[in-house]
């Protein structure tokens, strides 16, 4: 079947999961990539909104350690209230937390309007602001009095239990949305998610303004203050996050009226779906048409150039051991490459419905497989325990090979939809052995999971996508990382690197 | 430089629930002790900075926090203010109520009267005398690391003030291994409570410890306080200032430290009960 005459029956976007919303933080002892509430608060959230003048109250070293954040990739909507780059702080002292610290942020924020008049300013603070209990919300209203610009604090301490992006989104939508009003095109929609960034920001800017649609506002993403203040005039919310932010779109529809729908950039089938969802949610027939052509444009210049690399990468092996949101990118990707992926879950993360990043990657590596719910939950960080999703054909080769007594009677593994096969509780030495006899020709590593293949016996190569310069969001992004890949596997290193300890001596 | 605690200095800190008389009994205890010609210094840990009032004759001094806010620096002429019979009177000072940490202002007062030399070899004693409750970290920083060997903790025959002490006997317990606190004994500051004495020696035993002094309730301690002085001070022949100076003799010669049993809360509620029947 050509792409270009692509049509589902079902249209399904696959997004981070939809029905994770628990806020169970993370565990002692696993290591994993996160940051405090203040961290989500500010980097995530605030951060990348242009317009907002961040004061960080508390110690210097929060607000040094906490800047820039994960934003490499970003680009200010608005170069000229781009305070991203600042980071300013109240820098309290030991006799700051003694006699509190409000004189100080009044001060603080003084020298901020001085300095940058700021159009708005947000306070978030850190752990010891809610330990001494200084009153940050009054002198936040004073100070939008006396100065007459909007002033925002959140109560954001480290040590809260409740994301710091969520109270971030919280006040915004309390105060912030639906204060202001602008003139909107005919199809207004807003971007909730932080995917919405950089290269990929101007992509999805490009093939939304060239049928017709509006981008009002952006909420965790590149977004600006004066744009989310209009952020109610929209008519849908296009929503995408791997955080526990599920029920953000429906307290705006319950405030604003607002539509949603699952919006994916990544992958040729998420983005010709959520493409083709947004057209049927407007009911206009001449999006309808406008989005067919451009489908039919896009997918026709990138047509060749993917043909000739899905030709040389055509079943090859890949392994996936990331988290859920990462791993559903790539699966979306390799799936355009006719890359069979086997993808690896873990299960200290992995009970759905209570984590933010769940299990979903190793259950539901095909659209529309069946969602496996496990029962019970593990937090002994002892035994790690693994999940792996293997295709058929592969599995085979597995069972000749492998020295795990594979059975599907006592329940070893089971099959699940598209002709997967599941293995669940394996333990991290099973993982590698797996890995091992499987040689991928190409591993995809999280963070937490990069020595894993550096240190493996068999060399194989592997790929970081963070390293790259390209973002894979848009149909350019598809061919983007084909070559991408392609030039990865084709380096000599993963062959000829061999660890000084492998060497023989011939002494 | 640290300049470490004698060995033999006796350091002692009182606690108690709040408006108990910890303060009055404790300069009481403090001015008797010097009328034995022991050297003293007390060490309020209170923001309010009023532990030292009638040995210094009214006169509000400078606290160790105050001195640090107002220039960043203490130095040590600044708040140690001799008092009665050469008493050495010290303020941590704190925040105004409402703001900042109390409980951290102490730790950093005490810290820098360590750091600054204060606690001498010259000295036989040293008072803690620690607001209300062991509310946070900050207020059991005398019973931890070994600034204070001996609590006293004082209480009177009400349901709550023993209530009190035996939350603090938790703390007590706590830090036990740690800071090497020990219980010295109950200070009965009477309340005119029916069977009060024969109470509050009951409620030490339970706790494992005894009954050091029963100080009845006199009115020549308010009139003393009026006139800004201690009873010792103001009225030495007075029969309160007996009591006190026998205090001062229990304590001197008490080396009955222990670790306290602390109650459950029912199980203290039950045995109060039998004793209000």
């Amino acid at each position: 079947m050509s792409l270009t005459e692509y049509n589902p029956t079902k249209r399904q976007v696959l997004t981070g999961e939809r029905e994770i919303s628990s806020l169970i933080m993370d565990i002692p002892g696993v290591l994993c990539k996160h940051g405090c509430s203040y961290m989500a608060c500010r980097g995530l959230v605030l951060a990348p909104i242009s317009g907002i003048f961040i004061i960080t109250h508390g110690p210097v070293g929060c607000s040094c350690y906490s800047w820039g954040g994960n934003r490499i990739r970003q680009r200010s909507a608005n170069m000229e209230d781009n305070y991203s780059r600042y980071s300013f702080s109240t820098n309290m002292q030991e006799s700051d937390i003694i006699f509190g610290g409000e004189e100080k942020l009044k001060q603080t924020i003084k020298e901020a309007v001085d300095i940058f008049h700021p159009p708005v300013i947000a306070i978030c603070s850190t752990c010891p602001i809610g330990l001494i209990g200084d009153d940050v919300q009054s002198i936040a209203q004073a100070a939008e009095q006396e100065y007459g610009i909007k002033v925002l604090s959140f109560a954001c301490e480290g040590f809260r239990s409740i994301p710091g992006y969520r109270l971030a989104n919280q006040g915004i939508i309390e105060h912030v949305i639906g204060t202001g009003e602008k003139n909107v095109g005919k199809y207004p929609v807003n971007i909730i998610g932080e995917f919405y960034r950089g290269q990929r920001a101007d992509e999805i800017t490009r093939i939304l303004n060239r049928i017709g649609y509006d981008i009002v506002a952006v909420l965790m993403g590149d977004g600006s203050y004066d744009d989310l203040k209009t952020a109610q005039q929209a008519r849908l919310n296009l929503f995408n996050s791997n955080k526990a932010v599920a029920d953000l779109v429906d307290v705006l529809h319950e405030k604003f009226g607002t539509g949603w729908l699952k919006f994916n950039f990544i992958g040729l089938d998420n983005i010709i779906n959520s493409l083709k969802n947004m057209a049927d949610f407007f009911k206009a027939p001449e999006l309808v048409s406008k989005t067919d052509i451009l489908i039919a444009e896009e997918l026709a210049q990138i047509q060749d150039v993917l043909n000739e690399c899905k030709n040389k990468l055509k079943d090859k092996t890949a392994v996936i051991f990331e988290d859920e949101f990462v791993s559903l990118q790539y699966q979306a990707l390799l799936k355009d490459l006719e890359i069979n992926p086997v993808t690896i879950g873990n299960e200290l993360f992995c009970a759905p419905g209570q984590n933010e990043i769940s299990f979903m990657s190793a259950t539901e590596s095909v659209p529309g497989g069946p969602a496996k719910k496990k029962e019970t939950m593990r937090y002994d960080t002892d035994l790690e325990h693994y999940h792996v999703t293997i295709p058929s054909r592969l599995f085979d080769k597995i069972k000749i090979k492998s020295k795990l007594s594979l059975n599907n009677d006592n329940g070893t593994y089971s099959r699940t939809a598209y002709n997967n096969i599941l293995i669940p509780h394996l333990s991290r030495k099973e993982t590698e052995y797996l890995l091992k006899i499987l040689e991928p020709d190409i591993f995809f590593p999280g963070i937490k999971e990069i020595f894993t293949g550096v240190g493996a016996d068999s060399s194989f190569c592997f790929f970081q996508a963070d390293q790259y310069r390209f973002d894979y969001g848009g149909f350019q992004g598809a061919i983007h990382f084909a070559r991408d890949l392609l030039m990865n596997m084709r380096m000599a290193v993963w062959h000829k690197n061999i660890a000084p300890w492998k060497i023989k001596s011939h002494d | 430089m640290k300049n470490k605690i004698k060995e033999g200095n006796r350091r002692i800190a009182i606690y108690g629930k709040g408006g108990i008389g910890k303060s009055t009994t404790t300069q009481n205890l403090s001015a008797a002790l010097a009328g034995k010609g022991k050297k003293i210094m007390q060490i309020g840990c209170d923001p309010k900075a009023d532990s030292t009032r009638m040995l210094i004759g009214g006169k509000r001094q400078q606290t160790v926090l105050d001195s640090l806010r107002q220039y960043g620096q203490v130095k040590l002429d600044d708040v140690l203010k001799p008092g009665f019979n050469g008493i050495c009177c010290v303020e941590s000072g704190g925040p105004e109520p409402g703001v900042g940490c109390a409980g951290r202002g102490i730790i950093t007062a005490i810290d820098l009267l360590e750091s600054l030399g204060a606690f001498t070899d010259e000295l036989d004693y040293i008072f803690y005398d620690v607001l209300g409750d062991v509310v946070c970290g900050g207020f059991a920083m005398p019973i931890r690391e070994g600034k204070a060997r001996e609590i006293y903790i004082v209480t009177s025959g009400e349901m709550m003030s023993m209530y009190a002490a035996n939350n603090i006997c938790k703390g007590i317990k706590k830090f036990a291994n740690t800071g090497g606190a020990c219980l010295g004994g109950i200070i009965c500051n009477s309340r005119r409570v029916k069977n009060e004495k024969e109470l509050i020696q009951a409620f030490a035993e339970k706790l494992g410890s005894h009954m050091i002094q029963f100080i009845p309730w006199d009115s020549i301690v308010h009139e003393a306080e009026i006139n800004k002085q201690t009873v010792v001070q103001y009225a030495p022949e007075s029969s309160q200032a007996k009591v006190y100076n026998s205090l001062a003799d229990n304590i001197d010669r008490n080396k009955d430290l222990v670790i306290p049993e602390p109650m459950e809360l029912d199980e203290l509620e039950e045995w109060a009960g039998q004793w209000g029947a």
